[in-house]
């Protein structure tokens, strides 16, 4: 067993005793009547705040808070262990109260995406490995223009040493658009080549009816179709992998707004923070 | 992978490029940043190439190496660059574009927080939830059950750090469950002390090899508290959870928690039942045995009688209750209560005088009718009733403490104390009846309310002077007191009067008045019985009014009997009179008298009836058990505790005592049934069945 899979059964197995003792202990506290909603929604509050403190912590790069993955690690476990303790804080029922309920979908919500946003980065990290250059995503409108400067640059050319504009017409009819800007970003996303085999296989064909420089202007066009392809799919995966937080970081700071007037209702309401 | 031209290699790293800021050139997209970049504000920067400098009176182009160098142009002559930057519209980073949408879904959430609490419909929109049924029909506002609800923001803000909104907001719920007892707040609404000593009795009598070990169940007894503070009503009543919540529903692991005999299930480990249900008598007395065993018995009188001949199930089908007497009883009974073989109560009797005795002592008593030879029946004793009456004067307890142990009626060897609170008896007598032939009711009202007003209601001493036949009254000083008005009022105005002497003669008149009187005795009512001197009572039927008031009455005096001649010791006297099974009537012979736990006695005028307020640890109901048992059902869980040949005495001890009066202790009795056995109810209630919860025949609140 390699140390990366040591290391993930390890977390795994601590998590899942964890939300075993939980539920356990939940069993025993309400059999002893003691206020399982009140331990469990301190815990819960506890919990969430510390997986908040995660965005925190990369901005305080500086201090010794320790490393980053660590950080990350112990975000994502005991994110997973926050979806017991959920439960039993809600009894495994949706609220029926207006505050509780957004606070609910909210909670879900920001696990949901949690969860996406984890298989996300574990698979679509191995993706952009296997395909094309790596390159920042910052940097990749840069690129683009390069490739479609170069892609004009080799149709003007053509259209000044021959004749033709054969290369010129299928240029403007079908790879203009192309180039322009970014394409097929959830075709990218689900692994689907099929735009580029597509627009390759009708490249190639209509290699027939050009001459010998059309064909190798033509050759150099389908090359940067597979570069500006290879960075449309980078611009994807990297997009999604920034995008998700989008919806995950956002929505915590809500949950923690609704977190805090759940907290004040609850204790006004049912007995004192104490 | 395509083989195109690598990126990397062909980036320009002089290309100023600030991803972890928030606001970027807008060049860079085309591959040319401006060096200076945006400024934090997002605005452009964008001036000139360089910043010629100055050597001399020549300006130099400062343009870096990294950025093509000095250019060829060189600076304008007033020291500018030449190169002048094209403006662009700055973009936000990634980074910045997040923290926009999140310091927007911040701020959104802050306004939709205080856009709930400073609703007008605020109540209803921080609700977490409906209320069951039955309290929202009756709560439609916050503070109701809420004592912070009132206030505002900040008020909620006091009370969510105010440890005593839990017991305020119990206190809240008790003000509508009132019925639920001062120690509503402690366990089981009973006294915290009492629950100590049920629990030091059961732990006598806990048996290791039942008790569960479970370390669930371990834990949480170590999670309970330890002092006896009193509990919220919130600890097991969860609101807020819909409509069709059960507020009320408690595992058996909770129940068990607190107990000290902590078992597995009803079926395992259970106590065993010992009186369950005959923990005490019955209100009325039947015996079962002897009525199955004899009475009922076919064959025996043709009666088959089933258990639903006489018991049928209340309206909530809770308890079997008993028919009425005329659709029960009266079929056989009926004749016993009109029994004119016997005498009715002696309300009023004239007691037998030695007048002979007396008047040898030179005590003047004037007229008195025990002289005449036809009263055999007379005794020397006043009836209860009578003497009640009496003490409304102030010096009779005195006289009654002289004569005490004393026959009137044989005055020969009294001694002159004696013959003289004979002689007052006498005048005491004559007086009472002067007076309430002169005044009527009113006066029988102001003795009994003198005498009896503070222990008897006054409904009662109505009813009681109200049902006194003043006519027959007056009948019995016309025929045994004919010249009471003279003897009373000379006695009264202190003259002296005139009395028949020793030798006078019966009267003859007189005589033939009372052998009408024998002749013409009731089956029922009032009549005036001239062999005994008496004014007597026979019952009128079943649930006679006066002879129920007067037992009631009458049952005061048990409760409050001492050694003293008092009024209640003449009530006791009363109840002596008129609760004996034999005694007209015969009320006791079926309706048992109990002592309460205050000592005041009563007498049982029904069967048992559910107070509306009473709720036991253990309840049962029947309708269920009926219905699912039918023909059989109550036999299954009721069987006879001896043979239906073995028909038990007239009359039981634990109803009726060995000198003939009923036994007060209801407690102290043999049940014509066994006890339930655990066993047979497991039969159905078992882990299996799902009817095994502990609420399923247990309340937690016990009233």
């Amino acid at each position: 067993m390699n140390t990366l899979a040591a290391r993930r059964t390890r977390n795994l197995g601590m998590t899942v005793v964890a939300a075993l003792l939980i539920l356990w202990l939940s069993d025993v506290m309400t059999t002893a009547l003691q206020d399982t909603s009140r331990m469990s929604g301190w815990g819960l509050l506890a919990m969430i705040g510390f997986l908040a403190a995660y965005n925190l912590r990369k901005k305080l790069a500086l201090l010794p808070l320790g490393s980053s993955a660590s950080w990350l690690q112990l975000h994502i476990y005991i994110a997973l262990l926050t979806a017991v303790v959920f439960g039993v804080h809600l009894n495994w029922k949706m609220p029926n109260g207006l505050v509780e309920s957004i606070l609910a979908l909210l909670y879900l919500l920001v696990f949901a995406s949690g969860v996406v946003g984890l298989f996300l980065s574990r698979s679509l990290a191995k993706r952009l490995t296997t395909r094309g250059e790596e390159v920042l995503f910052e940097r990749i409108p840069v690129y683009r223009k390069r490739i479609q400067a170069e892609v004009e640059a080799i149709v003007f050319s053509g259209l000044e040493e021959s004749e033709s504009t054969a290369v010129a017409q299928f240029y403007a009819d079908r790879l203009r658009e192309f180039f322009l800007q970014t394409r097929n970003f959830w075709q990218h996303l689900v692994q689907s080549n099929r735009f580029r085999f597509g627009l390759l296989k009708e490249m190639q064909a209509y290699g027939r009816y050009l001459d010998e420089s059309e064909r190798a202007m033509m050759t150099r066009l389908v090359t940067c179709v597979e570069a500006k392809d290879d960075l449309d799919y980078q611009f994807s995966l990297q997009a999604t992998l920034k995008y998700w937080l989008f919806i995950h970081v956002p929505l915590t700071y809500a949950l923690l707004v609704f977190a805090a007037l759940h907290l004040l209702l609850v204790s006004a309401f049912s007995g004192g923070v104490s | 992978m395509s083989e195109g031209p690598s990126h990397a290699s062909s980036f320009d790293e002089n290309d100023y490029s600030r991803p972890n800021q928030p606001w970027q050139c807008g060049w860079a997209a085309e591959g040319h940043a401006c060096p200076l970049g945006p400024t934090k504000w997002g605005l452009c920067r964008s001036a000139h190439e360089c910043t010629p400098y100055k050597n001399g009176d020549t300006w130099f182009c400062a343009r870096t190496k990294a950025h093509g160098g000095t250019c060829d142009e060189g600076p304008l002559p007033d020291g500018t660059c030449c190169k002048q930057i094209q403006k662009c519209q700055p973009t936000r980073s990634v980074l910045s574009r997040r923290g926009v949408v999140s310091f927007t879904v911040f701020a959104s959430a802050i306004a939709l927080a205080f856009i709930i609490l400073g609703s007008p419909n605020r109540q209803n929109l921080v609700s977490p939830g409906d209320l069951t049924s039955q309290h929202s029909q009756v709560i439609d506002r916050c503070e109701d059950c809420h004592a912070a609800a009132a206030g505002g923001l900040s008020d909620w803000t006091h009370a969510s750090f105010d440890a005593t909104v839990t017991q305020r907001q119990s206190d809240l719920c008790l003000q509508c469950h009132a019925e639920l007892g001062p120690n509503a707040k402690q366990p089981h609404g009973r006294n915290p002390e009492l629950l100590v000593e049920l629990t030091r009795q059961q732990v006598e009598r806990l048996t290791s090899e039942r008790q569960r070990t479970d370390g669930e169940l371990v834990v949480a007894k170590t999670m309970l508290p330890q002092s006896h503070d009193a509990l919220s009503c919130a600890t097991c009543h969860r609101e807020h959870r819909g409509n069709n919540a059960d507020l009320t529903r408690l595992t058996n692991q909770q129940c068990q928690v607190c107990h000290v005999d902590a078992f597995h299930s009803f079926s395992d480990g259970h106590p065993e039942f010992t009186t369950y249900p005959h923990e005490r008598r019955t209100r009325l007395y039947f015996d079962h045995v002897s009525h199955f065993g004899k009475h009922f018995a076919v064959g025996e009188s043709g009666r088959d009688r089933k258990c639903n001949d006489c018991h049928q199930p209340d309206v909530a089908g809770r308890y079997m209750l008993v028919k009425p007497f005329e659709l029960t009883c009266a079929e056989c009974h009926s004749h016993q209560i009109h029994d004119d073989t016997t005498l009715g109560i002696a309300v009023v009797a004239i007691p037998s005088l030695d007048v002979e005795s007396l008047r040898n002592n030179a005590r003047e008593i004037g007229q008195w009718p025990s002289e005449y030879p036809f009263h055999v029946e007379a005794t020397g004793t006043v009836s209860p009733i009578l003497r009640i009456l009496l003490h409304s004067y102030e010096g009779y307890a005195a006289i009654e403490e002289t004569l005490s142990g004393v026959d009137v009626s044989d005055l020969r060897d009294a001694d002159s104390p004696q013959l003289l609170a004979a002689e007052s008896l006498v005048w005491f007598i004559k007086g009472a009846l002067y007076d309430i032939v002169q005044s009527g009711h009113p006066e029988i009202h102001r003795r009994l309310t003198t005498v009896l007003g503070t222990n008897v209601s006054a409904q009662q001493i109505t009813m009681l002077a109200n049902s006194y036949p003043l006519n027959m009254t007056i009948e019995m000083q016309q025929e045994w007191f004919s010249s009471l008005r003279d003897e009373v009022e000379s006695k009264r105005s202190g003259n002296a009067f005139a009395h028949q002497t020793e030798d006078a003669p019966a009267d003859p008149g007189l005589a033939i008045q009372v052998e009408r009187r024998e002749s013409d005795m009731v089956a029922s009512g009032w009549y005036l019985h001239g062999s005994s001197l008496s004014l007597r009572y026979r019952a009128n039927g079943h649930a006679d009014p006066l002879l129920k008031t007067l037992l009631d009455v009458g049952s005061v005096g048990i409760g409050n009997r001492s050694d003293a001649l008092s009024p209640q010791e003449t009530l006791h006297a009363l109840f002596d009179q008129v609760a004996s099974p034999f005694a007209a009537g015969r009320c006791t012979k079926c309706h048992s008298v109990e002592r309460g736990q205050d000592g005041r006695a009563h007498v049982n005028w029904l069967a048992y009836r559910r107070p509306l307020s009473e709720h036991r640890f253990t309840g049962f109901s029947h309708a269920p058990h009926v219905t699912l048992l039918r023909e059989e059902a109550c036999a299954e869980c009721h069987s006879f505790n001896k043979a239906p040949g073995d028909v038990a005495s007239l009359f039981r001890p634990e109803f009726v005592t060995s000198n003939w009066l009923p036994a007060t202790n209801p407690h102290d009795f043999t049940s014509d049934f066994e006890p339930m056995s655990r066993a047979s109810c497991a039969k159905c209630h078992s882990n299996d069945s799902g009817r095994d919860r502990c609420l399923t025949c247990h309340n937690y609140h016990v009233r």
